[in-house]
């Protein structure tokens, strides 16, 4: 779904070299992506993929046995495109690989089932396919959405099946709109008069978080009589919505990753939701002190069209795909304090855990990944034997001490030092 | 006696059969007769390049995808596509039997005029020229005269692109009669009507169901798409993904569905309604049901006042005063045991769905009992819901304007002017041709139908049309009806020619299939819509303006740039392609592999079509447009339609004023006419499902493989019947029944009931086919009889004697 290219900063880091894989453009989808990107600027770690090839692995290795995604698969672990919540990076999937794999390996051993490897390739398209599903917004929860139209007191402007006001349409005239960037994006073009409509009967403004604008959207398709014919989204290109923040004046206030306004915050370093419709919905929410601020400084209130809306909002999003340089004092002393130090020695041989001074320069979430599916079983039991509890990372960890090892300063005097 | 057969004891008596049957040489006849019919074309090995070519099935209405091996100008093997989203490369006996047709040595070679009489038909071949001129100039003229209404076209019970393309014909061209041939699904799609007020075809998330309760349906033997149901058959036991769908079978005889269920329940014949009723008991009284759903969705569960205050009767009341367990017990034959437990294992397990009752391909059940089981659908919440019962999804068409001259005001001749009931009264016609009333038939237009061999009224058809003075038909076999016809004009078959095919019976989602042809017309042959639109060419004005297109290619590409308006769905694909598609569109984006229209028409021919994955559940108001728009266990559409109808309470047998009329119940049993013992419930099986299929040697070879009873009819009877009566295994017998009688071989059969014969559906020809002409047709021992509220045949009601020929 989402095709995303960003050239890595080579320089930023003084790395010297880039293994194969992290260099050049990296695309994360499919041949007919809904978001395209070329984005340039700084992050640290990325990944390359391809989406239907990495549902092809998911599938093919057997995580669909337990795991789902967005309900199809296996029902013994969690469904992997709703949790964790929120907007998850590939450090924060392979740290949350990384903690749960001895209970993984538990149950599949329970079942009989040998625990998958993979090459390099097959982790990066797996990869690329978690991430852009987890990006897609479900179908919603009709019941969910029913309480919602009124606590969101819809009712008292728009009517709905013939009940509620009068003042805004029967919002059954949008049941056919199924993806809700489209919803936002009609209700911010008509936010003014909706604005005003709503400081006259002294209505809050409404919040869409999580889940509600689907499962509004659910609810009141539940209520339309003609659904023959549906209105999707064609594919975003992220490319053109970053033009579209600068044309529209969003830089003006906000900054992506330092570069742009400051009056607002910075939306590639605050956290943001796991969809692009939650992404959407966060927007809506802080449109009133958006536009407030607009008007405190004379910059005009955009409208877009529905596809310039998917464009920006696919833009943003793809900035949440790289991550931020890690520390690598940080990922030094974590190496220690985390008992990596105590296996990982300099120059170990090949019967004991290997020596980690080989991923220097070439250290991303893919390799630990990969090494951790291909060679975490045995380092389990090795662990096991010795007494060793497994460790566990904060995502924020993995990164650290991703770049303690991508800068090579894994030295036989600390790898002896053990905790 | 006993009536009890499991698994063990089926293999024990097939095997049985497989032994007498192999010491009797009927098998080795039947290879003797195979090689026969394969002796001219199908062994000549042909020259030239090889290719494998995208096709369609064209032998049932599920027309599953297929990949056809050219070599030169001869198509050679048939396989199933794996683009295919309905059959996902899967194929039936009949599919792969497709080439017979193709190269069938009775196939008709040139239009024929017949230029005896109707009684004694005498073929003379003509000119294309002359067919299409003859029908053109026969409908000018009548159109002229003002008698456009009086032409009949009878086509299959499809909703494709082709019948799109005829209804608008009749239209532009001033006839309301564009009449279907019966489904097997007409019952339940009654019950949709009455219970949720939607005409539109219902359809089963098979796939994703947990517990399945079959209420005599042939689910592995024919009904819906063979194909489509295999597949879901398997992903109910697929391990791998930790789970197991239960399958409960309920119905008299041990089919072969019966056979591959989790269990069997053998039902008393004509009770479906009193055990979904007696189930429906165990789920109120123990509180089973989705209470919720049957408070915000449902009418008519608890007793009800209407506008002028009297209390009706609702569902509750009534089946927890007549249907209770043991009652229920005592008029199914089925323990109460049994019941309890099927009604507590349907309670527990969700989504749970109920199918039925007794549906085939060609043979409904009935409308109460259909009303009956469809209510357990409802109890169980499993109404428009993920392993539910839904509404198949429609193609997104345009709808054209209806060109002016077809508002006319006639009513149609099938009688379903003013309501939607979808029983396509086709065999009402018959008498409305003999009457003249409402008015005269002038013509009647056949598509590939053959109603003197398929209904119960077939000899009632056959005189009908000795009246009307023009009849042609549209037909690559001779058959019964045709033999009856002035002009016969030979259709190519399915891989000679341009095929189109929406979603098939009770399939979800929305489909839309085209192939170009595979190989070269081999004889004299013109495709009907190539046909139908010259004569629209040739009719002029409103007529040609509404289909002006130049052949049945340009009128698909012009509705192929229908479906890129819509802007929605994908070209057929891989698996992996589809699951991707699904998840995306359910998300909201659309990711099509085409740009134009002309890139959707190539790759729609390429890969076989275009569909859309995605299923919306949970849109209630599409799905129940009712008076309350809820789901009504009582119907008041069937009210309303009723209170017009004086005499409809007399005809269900019951008393005016009784709720029960508009309620799902168990309507009375027929009872044995003196001297006719035995009760003779027809069967489909799945080499000739529809009844159709008996004129290929392959499917004659395996039609009855459970006895090796190939190449003939069989009439399946109880042991313990067979021996009061003298008959042994092999006999030759003599069905009768007070509409005729028919000698057939019995077969020993422990999975039939003691009460109960069956023979089955597609054999007994008299016309075509060489091998279809083998066997008794039972259509024609049935009595003529049809339920009082949606006019569908009864088509297992026929009492029999069986003896000793």
């Amino acid at each position: 779904m989402i095709a995303i290219a960003k050239r890595i900063s080579i320089e930023k880091h003084g790395i010297p070299s880039l293994r194969p894989l992290l260099t050049g453009v990296c695309v994360l989808c499919l041949a007919t992506p809904l978001l395209t990107a070329q984005v340039q600027g700084g992050g640290a770690y990325f990944l390359s993929g391809n989406t239907k090839a990495g549902m092809q692995t998911f599938f093919d290795k057997g995580c669909a046995r337990c795991h789902a995604v967005l309900g199809e698969g296996g029902r013994a672990a969690p469904d992997l495109a709703r949790a964790p919540g929120g907007n998850l990076s590939a450090a924060e999937l392979v740290a949350g690989m990384w903690n749960h794999a001895p209970a993984m390996w538990e149950k599949m051993r329970l079942q009989r089932l040998a625990p998958p490897k993979f090459s390099e390739e097959e982790m990066t398209n797996l990869f690329a396919f978690l991430y852009s599903v987890r990006a897609l917004d479900e179908p919603g929860d009709a019941e969910r959405g029913r309480r919602l139209v009124a606590e969101k007191r819809c009712l008292e402007c728009h009517s709905l099946a013939g009940q509620g006001g009068r003042a805004g349409p029967d919002l059954r005239s949008w049941a056919s709109y199924r993806n809700p960037v489209s919803w936002i994006q009609a209700m911010w073009n008509h936010a003014q008069p909706m604005q005003a409509m709503m400081a006259a009967r002294g209505l809050s403004w409404p919040q869409f978080l999580g889940n509600d604008m689907t499962d509004l959207m659910a609810y009141i398709r539940t209520l339309a009589a003609n659904s023959k014919g549906h209105v999707y989204l064609r594919q975003a290109n992220a490319e053109t919505g970053r033009e579209l923040f600068r044309q529209k004046g969003c830089v003006s206030c906000h900054a992506i990753r330092g570069a742009g306004g400051s009056r607002a915050p910075d939306l590639g370093r605050r956290a943001l939701p796991r969809t692009l419709g939650q992404l959407a919905g966060l927007m809506w929410n802080h449109a009133p002190a958006m536009w407030a601020s607009m008007r405190a400084q004379q910059v005009p209130r955009p409208q877009f069209s529905n596809q310039e809306m998917a464009d920006l909002i696919a833009y943003l999003f793809a900035e949440r795909y790289f991550e931020m340089a890690g520390n690598a004092e940080r990922g030094r002393r974590r190496f220690e304090e985390k008992g990596c130090a105590g296996c990982h020695t300099a120059g170990a041989k090949a019967d004991t855990a290997p020596d980690l001074a080989g991923w220097r320069g070439g250290g991303s979430p893919i390799p630990v990944a990969t090494a951790l599916w291909n060679h975490g079983p045995l380092m389990l039991e090795k662990m096991r034997q010795q007494e060793i509890p497994w460790p566990r990372f904060r995502p924020g960890e993995i990164v650290d001490l991703l770049e303690f090892l991508n800068r090579g300063q894994f030295s036989p005097a600390l790898a002896k030092a053990k905790p | 006696m006993s009536f009890e057969i499991n698994r063990r004891d089926y293999l024990r008596f097939a095997a049985g059969g497989a032994l007498g049957a192999a010491t009797s040489g009927v098998s080795l006849r039947g290879l003797s007769r195979l090689n026969a019919a394969l002796a001219s074309e199908e062994v000549i090995v042909p020259g030239g390049p090889e290719n494998w070519v995208p096709s369609l099935c064209s032998l049932c209405p599920a027309a599953c995808g297929l990949r056809v091996r050219t070599i030169g100008p001869r198509a050679v093997r048939i396989q199933g596509s794996s683009f295919h989203p309905v059959s996902h490369g899967g194929l039936c006996p009949k599919g792969l039997a497709g080439l017979q047709v193709v190269y069938h040595p009775d196939r008709l070679r040139a239009p024929l005029r017949n230029v005896g009489s109707r009684k004694s038909p005498r073929w003379r071949e003509i000119s294309w020229e002359e067919a299409i001129s003859t029908v053109a100039a026969r409908l000018r003229r009548l159109r002229g005269a003002g008698q456009a209404h009086q032409v009949v076209w009878i086509d299959r019970p499809e909703r494709n692109l082709w019948s799109r393309l005829v209804r608008r014909f009749l239209a532009a061209y001033g006839s309301p009669n564009y009449l279907t041939m019966p489904s097997g699904l007409d019952a339940i799609q009654t019950a949709v009507y009455l219970q949720q007020g939607v005409t539109q075809p219902v359809a089963y998330d098979l796939e994703g169901t947990r517990y399945l309760l079959s209420f005599g349906v042939n689910l592995l033997e024919g009904w819906g798409s063979p194909t489509a149901v295999m597949r879901a058959f398997g992903r109910w036991r697929d391990a791998a993904a930790g789970r197991r769908t239960k399958f409960v079978q309920i119905e008299p005889r041990f089919s072969m569905t019966a056979a591959r269920a989790d269990e069997w329940v053998a039902l008393r014949p004509g009770t479906d309604a009193a055990m979904a009723l007696g189930i429906a008991y165990v789920l109120i009284t123990e509180g089973l049901y989705d209470a919720a759903f049957v408070r915000d969705h449902t009418f008519g569960f608890e007793d009800w006042r209407d506008a002028a205050g009297r209390t009706h009767m609702g569902f509750r009341s009534l089946v927890l005063s007549e249907y209770r367990l043991n009652d229920v017990a005592v008029m199914t034959g089925v323990p109460a045991e049994t019941i309890l437990r099927l009604a507590r294992e349907f309670g527990q397990n969700r989504p749970a769905v109920a199918v039925g009752d007794h549906q085939t391909s060609t043979l409904p059940g009935h409308p109460y009992a259909a009303m009956a089981v469809h209510s357990l659908n409802a109890l169980s919440g499993s109404l428009d819901t993920p392993g539910g019962v839904v509404l198949q999804a429609e193609l997104p068409l345009k709808e054209e304007e209806i060109p002016p001259a077809g508002k006319n005001s006639w009513p149609r001749l099938d009688e379903t002017p003013e309501h939607h009931f979808p029983g396509h009264h086709l065999a009402r016609l018959p008498r409305a041709i003999l009457s003249r009333k409402p008015y005269p038939v002038e013509a009647v237009l056949l598509h590939d139908v053959n109603p003197v061999f398929s209904l119960p009224n077939g000899e009632v058809f056959r005189q009908s049309f000795q009246e009307v003075p023009f009849i042609a038909s549209f037909t690559s076999f001779m058959d019964e009806t045709s033999s009856l016809a002035d002009l016969v004009l030979p259709a190519p078959t399915g891989l000679e020619r341009w095929q189109e095919a929406a979603s098939p019976p009770a399939f979800p989602y929305a489909v839309e299939s085209i192939s170009p042809p595979v190989i070269a017309a081999r004889h004299r042959t013109r495709h009907p819509g190539d046909i139908l639109l010259e004569i629209a060419k040739f009719l002029g004005g409103q007529v040609g303006a509404a289909l002006p297109f130049e052949n049945v290619e340009a009128y698909l590409r012009h509705r192929v740039g229908d479906l890129f308006a819509a802007q929605t769905c994908s070209v057929y694909s891989t698996r992996l392609d589809e699951a991707w598609n699904r998840l995306v569109e359910r998300s909201g984006w659309w990711a099509p592999t085409y740009s134009t229209a002309d890139e959707l028409w190539e790759q729609m021919k390429e890969r076989g079509g275009w569909w859309e994955p995605t299923y919306y559940y949970g849109e209630w108001e599409r799905t129940a447009r009712t008076p309350s728009r809820r789901f009504e266990f009582y119907s008041q559409t069937l009210a309303r339609w009723a209170s017009s109808r004086p005499d409809f309470a007399r005809a269900v047998g019951l008393e005016p004023g009784d709720d029960r009329l508009f309620l799902p119940h168990q309507p009375p049993t027929v009872e044995a006419p003196p001297g006719y013992p035995l009760l003779l419930m027809p069967i489909e099986v799945l080499p000739l499902a529809g009844g159709e299929g008996g004129h290929l040697p392959y499917l004659q070879q395996i039609a009855g493989q459970h006895l090796f009873a190939t190449w003939e009819s069989w009439l399946e009877i109880h042991p313990e019947t067979a021996r009061k009566l003298g008959i042994r295994d092999g006999d030759r017998v003599s069905v009768e029944s007070p509409r005729g009688r028919a000698q057939v071989r019995a077969r020993l059969y422990a999975g039939a009931r003691p009460e109960v014969v069956h023979l089955p559906l597609g054999y007994g020809h008299t016309e075509g086919s060489r091998w279809g002409r083998r066997g008794v047709n039972p259509m024609a021992l049935l009595d003529e009889r049809y339920d009082p509220v949606a006019g569908l045949a009864q088509t297992s009601g026929t009492h029999v004697k069986v003896y000793r020929s």
